[in-house]
């Protein structure tokens, strides 16, 4: 199980994560989605034992990845960035990784290297950005990590390979109980993928929720109000994340669950209302809204 | 046991070295063929020469080995791959630091047994070498792996490399000359261990200057094999606390930040008080050199504070946070300065009485050239021994005191000399000398072991101190004309000591500034010159009174007068080859023993095996030997 409790890593005077606290089930694929410089990226860092936390502790079954050797032979990081070698070609990349990684699978490499249409004779300074990727991925997947934290794992990647790494994830997290933390601004691929997902803003935790539970948590609500309602007074009653008003016409979004939310708009007497459920993007917008982001200077 | 777990039983040490050696297998392979074919570049016709060469290519080696095997210190994606690897930083650091060296060291043998061999092999000089270029080296390497690990940048590392190597050399070049210009007659330091201190910090530069076989230079290697052991413990240290993050991103190493704020303030401290105390030393009245130097050291301390806060903070807005580096240099320079004041015991420093063989004394006022040696050689060497090619075989015949009176009598004025500079200013301080101090000196003493012990003073104070310091002044200068006023000095100024041999006279007019140097002892009698056994019978003992005569008035030819473009002169030519027996004085053997010469049989040498004799010009200043070689010149001559 990964953990995290109060993890705070500064760069500087800026803090990239702020008290952080998580945990990620064994054998759950984990969405972290949040705006530009989140602190995403440097929370699978600090999980991967690459970044050491100023305050608070990152644990991977109770133990800190930090100059760990024993977790850090469990986990794989796959950087938004994968550096290898470029004269090294996927092959080279698979002995040298073989020696470090107990728990390679060299088998398994050769299926997956047959499996991706990347060359693995080929020098690394010669494939394309998805072809590196494929070969990240591959490397990754070959190690037979328990942890595999992903950072934007699809950017890159034609559907069809997109398809297969969703295939290959999905058989290890059913067959091994492997762990996926998946970061990424992809809230599409997130929706289909993910089991649960926190969403991180300026370094903290916003919202952690499984996914099926996140669409039924928040309420988009259109209701005319003949006698006028304002937020505040809609506010003493629901938890509202956004609001907009257009003469007696409100649309606002609630937390809650779709009865709740009716139940409470009812009690001001609406002559329409209608609850519909969000889409994972408009759930991210509107939070990212309730914890002060600008997006009417983002969007226009 | 299989090579994964051998090496994971070594905590992925062994794993890690034979990663990055296959990694940085081309660039060793294009070092191996570069080293071996210096050996055998045709070009080289000394063996010296390759030497140097392999030397160059080590250090170029040493430089580019940290940024093949360390480049995680340089770039995030590196960093994010090698550390996030089941291996811990430490051994990481270690197996690169290992492969580094496996690099490194891989061609020095053969080359060197290579150059052995086109040479002619001799194994202490092998083992010399190999020594000093498998240890030296590594020094190097690890100082700039260090530096690898202090920088985020390549660009950084490179300017780190070059600052660290050049920065300390110079630090203590002009932290030496400080103390030479603060502390009286410190100038006796040890050369060696000067010139041992100036690279001591710095591998590159002593590494790339290294003298086989110079004094000390088993320590000197034993020094840098512990220099890199500590800097390796060092890099182990830095590298396992070093943050990821901070690769790719320049300038946020603190430690180095700081420790190069303080080196090059040190750096410029030294050299503005240096320079500074050059400047007072003929320019600024007494007692003002003392602040503006003081005030020139504080000052350049705080530009260059100012200076470094742009380059590493782009700005002087968070000047105030960070004081460090001003504190630091301040109270480094602080305590430098105030163990200066006290002189370090270097300016009472003086060997013991039983130890001296031979002291000697000279000013320069013009007139130092007196007290030359003259070249000559002891009957008791064997011709085969010598070589008139090399300067340094001769042996030397040169003025001195050699008996107990005589060097207790130096002794003595030492004690003075030091009373008076105490008494001029004292703790010591930087521009201490500005301009009362006219010119300097030095006192000599040749020691029983070949040693000599040096004694550098300025001198002749004359405006600006207390009357006690003038009272020793006058009581300095009247003990020093009185020792060289004194038979026993006078009988081993070299132009009456070899009187015996005094060949011929001969009156010319002088040549001027552009004729000759007044210094040169060198010179050819022209068809004018008489030979002395032309003269009155008694001439060399008529000669010798006029001589002590003049010398113990302290007559000599002036530089001044020997100069000048008009008028007359005499030169004594001396006989060289011819026997005689020194009257005082010592004998330099080989540069490097002295004896006391009185006594001694030697003979003048024909000096490098030129055509030209030793000479002695005599002008009208030397009153009574003037006028004695007119008397004679003008004497009808006698058969010879």
């Amino acid at each position: 199980m990964i953990a995290c409790k109060q993890l705070t890593k500064r760069f500087g005077e800026k803090e990239a994560l702020a008290r952080v606290d998580l945990q990620v089930q064994p054998g759950s694929v984990f969405g972290l989605v949040g705006s530009n410089g989140a602190g995403k990226s440097t929370l699978l860092r600090v999980l991967a034992g690459i970044y050491r936390p100023e305050e608070g502790e990152a644990l991977l079954d109770g133990q800190s990845p930090w100059e760990n050797p024993g977790r850090k032979a469990r986990v794989r990081l796959l950087a938004d960035e994968f550096y290898a070698p470029g004269q090294d070609s996927l092959r080279r990349m698979g002995k040298t990784f073989s020696r470090f990684y107990p728990s390679w699978d060299q088998a398994y490499f050769q299926r997956l290297c047959q499996m991706f249409p990347v060359d693995a004779g080929t020098r690394y300074s010669a494939l394309s950005k998805g072809n590196r990727r494929q070969a990240g991925l591959i490397l990754s997947l070959a190690s037979r990590p328990d942890i595999l934290l992903l950072d934007e794992v699809f950017d890159g990647l034609d559907p069809v390979v997109r398809k297969l790494v969703k295939k290959l994830l999905a058989e290890e997290v059913a067959e091994r109980s492997m762990t996926v933390v998946l970061a990424s601004h992809n809230l599409r691929e997130m929706e289909d993928f993910c089991d649960t997902l926190a969403l991180l803003h300026k370094g903290g935790v916003v919202l952690e929720r499984e996914l099926d539970e996140l669409s039924l948590y928040l309420q988009r609500v259109q209701a005319v109000f003949p006698q006028g309602v304002d937020r505040a007074a809609l506010a003493q009653k629901l938890c509202i994340a956004s609001w907009e008003k257009s003469g007696s016409l409100a649309t606002f979004v609630a937390r809650g669950n779709r009865e709740e939310v009716l139940a409470a708009v009812d009690s001001f007497s609406p002559s329409f209302r209608e609850a519909l459920p969000l889409s994972l993007e408009e759930v991210f917008i509107s939070e990212m809204e309730a914890s002060g982001y600008d997006m009417e200077n983002i969007l226009g | 046991m299989t090579w994964k777990t051998y090496s994971g039983k070594l905590g992925g040490l062994g794993t890690v070295f034979a990663w990055r050696f296959r990694r940085s297998l081309p660039f060793t392979a294009l070092y191996c063929a570069a080293m071996l074919g210096v050996c055998l570049w045709p070009p080289y016709h000394l063996m010296d020469d390759r030497l140097v060469a392999m030397r160059g290519l080590m250090l170029v080696a040493a430089f580019l080995l940290p940024a093949v095997h360390l480049g995680c210190c340089f770039s995030r994606p590196r960093a994010d791959v090698v550390h996030a690897l089941p291996v811990g930083r430490g051994s990481f650091f270690l197996g690169s630091l290992a492969s580094s060296l496996a690099s490194l060291w891989l061609p020095v043998a053969p080359s060197l047994f290579l150059r052995e061999l086109i040479c002619g092999f001799r194994s202490t000089e092998f083992i010399a070498h190999l020594a000093a270029m498998l240890v030296m080296g590594a020094a190097v390497l690890v100082f700039f792996t260090l530096a690898a690990v202090a920088s985020g940048t390549y660009i950084e590392y490179g300017l780190n490399a070059l600052l660290l190597s050049a920065l300390y050399p110079l630090m203590m070049a002009y932290l030496f000359f400080l103390l030479h210009d603060v502390i009286p007659g410190s100038n006796h330091i040890n050369g060696s261990f000067e010139h041992f201190m100036r690279t001591a910090g710095s591998p590159p530069p002593a590494f790339a200057m290294y003298m086989q076989g110079s004094g000390g230079f088993g320590f000197v290697v034993v020094w840098h094999g512990l220099l890199a052991a500590a800097l390796a413990g060092l890099g182990y240290w830095l590298y396992c606390r070093r943050p990821s993050e901070r690769s790719g991103m320049a300038r946020r190493c603190r430690g180095m930040e700081l420790f190069l704020r303080v080196e090059l303030a040190l750096t410029a401290a030294c050299f503005a008080g240096h320079g500074m105390d050059c400047v007072a030393r003929d320019f600024i009245p007494f007692p003002w050199g003392v602040p503006l130097a003081l005030g020139t050291i504080i000052l350049s301390i705080g530009g260059v504070w100012l200076a470094t806060e742009l380059f590493y903070h782009h700005g002087l807005r968070k000047l105030g946070r960070h004081w460090r580096p001003l504190a630091l240099s301040l109270g480094i320079m602080t305590a430098l300065l105030g163990a200066f004041s006290t002189g370090l015991g270097l300016d009472t420093a003086m060997p013991a009485a039983e130890e001296i063989v031979a002291a000697s004394m000279n000013m320069t006022d013009g007139t130092d050239y007196i007290r030359f040696g003259w070249p000559v050689t002891l009957p008791d060497v064997p011709e085969e021994e010598r070589n008139p090619w090399e300067v340094e075989r001769h042996d030397t015949l040169w003025p001195a005191l050699t008996t107990p009176e005589g060097i207790e009598k130096v002794r003595t004025l030492q004690q003075k000399i030091i009373q008076m500079e105490r008494a001029v200013q004292f703790p010591y301080l930087p521009g201490r000398s500005s301009n009362w101090a006219m010119s300097s000196g030095f006192l000599e003493y040749d020691l029983v072991h070949g040693d000599t012990f040096w004694f550098h003073f300025s001198s002749w104070y004359e405006e600006g101190i207390s009357q006690r310091a003038k009272e020793l002044w006058e009581e300095t200068r009247t003990l020093w004309e009185e020792i060289l006023a004194s038979e026993e000095y006078i009988s081993s100024l070299c132009p009456l000591n070899a009187l015996e041999v005094l060949d011929q006279v001969e009156k010319s007019p002088r040549l001027g500034a552009e004729g000759y140097s007044y210094v040169q002892n060198e010179d050819q009698p022209r068809d004018t010159a008489r030979k002395v056994s032309g003269f009155s019978q008694d001439f060399r003992q008529k000669l010798e009174e006029a001589m002590r005569a003049d010398f113990s008035a302290g007559r000599f030819p002036t530089a001044k007068e020997l100069l000048k473009d008009e008028g007359q002169l005499y030169k004594l030519f001396y006989q060289p080859g011819v026997e005689f027996t020194a009257q005082g004085g010592a004998v330099t053997r080989n540069s490097a023993f002295v004896l006391p010469a009185a006594g001694r049989p030697v003979s003048l040498a024909q000096d490098y095996g030129s055509e030209y004799l030793p000479v002695f010009r005599v002008t009208w200043e030397m009153t009574e030997t003037y006028a004695l070689l007119e008397e004679e010149w003008n004497r009808p001559q006698t058969a010879a």
